[in-house]
């Protein structure tokens, strides 16, 4: 329901706190990465409202938070500077966060440039750096049998969404038509500009810089079947932030956050558990 | 966050929903009773929004719910017909019901009189009868609870009940301090009022329990000052195929002392219902 004004700019969050009034509890961020929204975190919020503030930020141009137009100067500072902002706007000192896809990306950077405003830090599914060969020109990513800008273009964000939904890439793969067809609904509310603008600059996205300068108790969550991050890009993650924890989780493809939320909150929440 | 219209006045109440976005899930609908308000069952919400939509109503005149006035003439059938608009006003053709005390009260007067409403119905800590002597917790020595209530006020009444164990003192102190600021929220006029219904013969629900419709569940408190284990074992042997737990607390409030028990046994009592509803 709410929005703030933050960079600039109009972000749209949900905040969901089941937490005894009595308490002082601690505040847990979800952060989407490309083309999703704050909806995409809906099964996270049971597991961890009871015990924490829980708050699902729809990114820039993504959601219900504003859409900078097309032709906006799209750059990784700037998306940077809305988290930090976003965070001073809500008068949250320090935060638990998880992010997934570029969520987590820039969950790391955000890490290491400014760890007194986190208090953890989850990265599900992070990819260190966006290979053009793999993502962009369909190597592991299908677009469809384009590349990816044309496919964004051609298809709508839904459409494109809808050529991931593969074995080992995007949830919708398995389960009912239903839930197929509502994820390819979500995809579809990003603006196609938001989308092929947003994927031009994360290509040269490259955080593994940034990992070895983590310092906050860190959580790597690894899917044990994506096409795009295997195993072996999620252990170099663990080996390069110092300190950080690994858990595997069981799923079908990339997505685990959402294919095998039930494991994924279980691990996030030994994790917050031990720290 | 939302409020309604129902039967002429505001009715703030609590909607969450974590169930899957392309389903349709059942509703439950959670009833505070007597001076508490939805925010006491804010910790139900997590262990059983991911199956159910989850509604919690502030009764007429607490919470946040518009206070009805004070010359409102409180009564039984006012108050059920609060509810049954407030399920049309939202939409909701049948729920299950979990009711405290005297929202189960409530609870049984509205499924017995509108029984194809309700999925089913939860009785957590329901007065049998409070008839005098059952009720001297309630009346600690004056000659009625409402002047108990009148002399001692919101505070001293909310104290006094905590004193018999009526109401929960939780497990610190920090609790006890918030669960009496929040009670006192409640106005005097609307305690008063609220608790008169009980004592009439609208009220006696004893009589429409053997003609109960509706799956119930029984959670029985073992040491409630204001209903007994037997009490409680009679409810469910009066209801037909009625279930019964018995939840182990210090107090009345069970839901409050013994929350995991309870919902445990809700979501049990609720799985094993035989599925009607479509998807």
């Amino acid at each position: 329901m709410p929005d703030v004004i933050a960079n600039g700019a109009r972000f749209h969050y949900e905040l969901d706190d089941f937490t005894d009034p009595w308490v002082e509890s601690d505040t847990v961020w979800l952060q989407h990465g490309f083309g999703r929204s704050g909806k995409f975190w809906y099964q996270w919020v049971p597991p961890l409202s009871g015990k924490y503030r829980v708050i699902r930020r729809d990114m820039r141009g993504h959601g219900l938070s504003q859409d900078p137009g097309p032709g906006h100067p799209w750059n990784i500072e700037e998306l940077l500077n809305d988290m930090k902002s976003f965070l001073d706007e809500l008068g949250l000192e320090s935060i638990h966060y998880v992010g997934e896809s570029v969520g987590a990306m820039l969950g790391a950077c955000f890490a290491a440039r400014w760890p007194e405003r986190i208090k953890s830090l989850t990265l599900s599914s992070m990819a260190m750096f966006m290979n053009r060969s793999d993502y962009e020109e369909g190597k592991l990513a299908p677009n469809g049998g384009m590349d990816w800008p044309t496919a964004l273009r051609e298809l709508g964000v839904g459409g494109w969404a809808e050529t991931q939904m593969v074995p080992g890439i995007f949830a919708g793969m398995d389960g009912s038509p239903e839930r197929k067809k509502w994820l390819i609904e979500q995809w579809n509310k990003t603006p196609r500009h938001v989308a092929i603008e947003l994927q031009a600059a994360v290509m040269n996205f490259d955080v593994r810089p940034f990992l070895t300068q983590i310092k906050v108790p860190t959580l790597v969550l690894a899917p044990s079947n994506s096409a795009l991050q295997p195993l072996e890009r999620q252990i170099q993650v663990h080996r390069m932030v110092a300190g950080s924890k690994i858990a595997v989780i069981q799923g079908p493809g990339h997505e685990v956050y959402f294919d095998s939320a039930k494991s994924a909150t279980a691990a996030h929440r030994k994790f917050l558990n031990s720290i | 966050m939302p409020t309604v219209v129902a039967n002429g006045i505001d009715f703030h109440y609590e909607d969450d929903n974590f169930t899957d976005p392309w389903r349709t899930a059942e509703t439950i609908w959670i009833q505070h009773g007597v001076g508490r308000s939805s925010e006491f069952w804010h910790h139900w919400v997590p262990p059983l929004a991911s199956t159910y939509r989850v509604i919690r109503r502030d009764q007429r005149g607490h919470g946040r719910s518009v206070f009805p006035g004070k010359d409102f003439d409180w009564s039984i059938d006012d108050l059920m017909k609060d509810m049954v608009e407030f399920l049309d006003r939202l939409g909701l053709e049948s729920v299950h019901y979990i009711g405290e005390s005297m929202g189960a009260v409530l609870g049984v007067a509205c499924s017995h009189r509108w029984p194809e409403r309700f999925k089913s119905l939860t009785l957590c800590s329901m007065p049998a009868d409070l008839r005098p002597p059952k009720n001297k917790a309630l009346t600690v020595g004056y000659a009625d609870s409402a002047q108990a209530k009148r002399d001692l006020g919101v505070a001293g009444w909310a104290e006094k009940m905590i004193e018999q164990g009526v109401i929960s003192r939780g497990q610190s102190p920090e609790y006890l301090k918030w669960a009496i600021n929040e009670i006192n929220q409640t106005s005097l006029e609307v305690l008063v009022g609220i608790g008169r219904p009980l004592y009439t013969p609208e009220a006696n629900v004893a009589e429409m329990l053997s003609t109960l419709q509706v799956p119930t569940l029984v959670l029985a408190p073992t040491k409630s000052p204001i209903t007994s284990l037997e009490d409680q074992v009679w409810i469910r042997d009066t209801i037909p195929d009625a279930r019964i737990e018995v939840i182990d607390g210090p107090t009345h409030e069970t839901y409050v002392d013994r929350p995991l028990e309870c919902i445990e046994a809700v979501k049990d009592f609720l799985s094993r219902l035989p599925s009607r509803s479509s998807l």
